[in-house]
């Protein structure tokens, strides 16, 4: 037997060696490649996961803080304010202030036949 | 909808769900072969699958990006590397049991440093192994009893098909000193199996 008929044999033999291993020790193996590769992550997910928290903190305080001013805002509106909020309220103040220019022309017709 | 892929440990160097996959069926065809080099280097089979998991751990977190055809090499460099990781803890160990005096041959001696005169840890020699075992196991046996460095180039060289020059990258050693080695083993094994296999 020359060398590379020696080597050839010897390499059957560890190839027939790798291929009878049993089920439990091939699970194993299946296993650390999975835990291998489980250090690539997706780089998306990733940031979505550490800044989903934080962000929505920030979004809570935001949002917390603009009621709290509009709020204090509103309170010390002036009273034209809140006439103009009480306006925009009424449907039908609306409409008579539409058609303001109508009624005082109305009215100025009336004072000018009287 | 393909995702980039970043390495945990190395922010900033991405690869694609492409290498993940490439990175999978490369350690799918290189692990059996791995896990018998490391049990044979060991001689058992948790300390083998440690081994070989710790391997796949270091390549996908160093080398993931580098090109595929690099990844052998540099996988079996890091598997030799824990081998002699093991080795070096169990050298360690050897040193504080006998220093203990809870490490003692038949004799009363102490026991020899597996490290150095490497490697068989059933304690047995070529021919032995030849003669009580069945032509399946010769081989496996009589690589088991190869200094560290012969059974590594023979393994590398032989069976992982590795060129001159990657078996030096995976051994960190010369071209030279491979060829040595090889060459060294096969001279052994031929004359510890030869006679038996014909």
């Amino acid at each position: 037997m020359n060398e590379d008929e020696f080597l050839d044999k010897a390499r059957k033999q560890l190839d027939n060696k790798s291929d009878q291993l049993d089920a439990a020790t091939l699970s194993r193996l299946n296993q650390a490649r999975q835990a291998a590769l489980a250090q690539l992550k997706p780089q998306q997910s990733r940031l979505k996961s550490r800044w989903i928290p934080v962000s929505g903190l920030a979004a809570a305080v935001l949002l917390t803080s603009v009621f709290l001013f509009k709020s204090e805002e509103i309170i010390n509106a002036s009273d034209p304010g809140v006439d103009e909020i009480e306006i925009l309220a009424a449907r039908d103040n609306l409409e008579l202030y539409e058609q303001l220019d109508f009624y005082l022309w109305l009215i100025e017709e009336d004072s000018s036949a009287g | 909808m393909q995702h980039d892929w970043v390495i945990g440990k190395q922010p900033g160097k991405e690869c694609t769900l492409d290498k993940s996959r490439e990175l999978d069926q490369f350690l799918s065809k290189v692990e059996r072969r791995a896990f018998k080099i490391a049990e044979i280097a060991v001689g058992n089979r948790e300390e083998a699958l440690d081994i070989v998991q710790d391997s796949m751990f270091g390549l996908v977190q160093k080398y993931a990006n580098r090109p595929a055809e690099e990844w052998t090499p540099l996988f079996y460099r890091i598997l030799q590397s824990r081998i002699r990781d093991w080795y070096r803890k169990n050298k360690v160990r050897s040193r504080w049991m006998s220093w203990l005096g809870l490490r003692k041959n038949d004799d009363g001696d102490e026991m020899e440093d597996a490290l150095e005169s490497l490697p068989d840890p059933h304690g047995r020699d070529p021919s032995q192994s030849v003669a009580n075992e069945h032509s399946m196991e010769d081989l496996e046996l009589a690589i088991r009893t190869l200094p560290g460095r012969q059974q590594q180039a023979f393994l590398l060289r032989t069976w992982e098909g590795l060129s001159v020059a990657d078996t030096a990258t995976a051994m960190k050693c010369s071209q030279g000193s491979v060829k040595t080695h090889y060459s060294r083993a096969v001279h052994t094994l031929r004359e510890a199996l030869e006679e038996h296999w014909t």
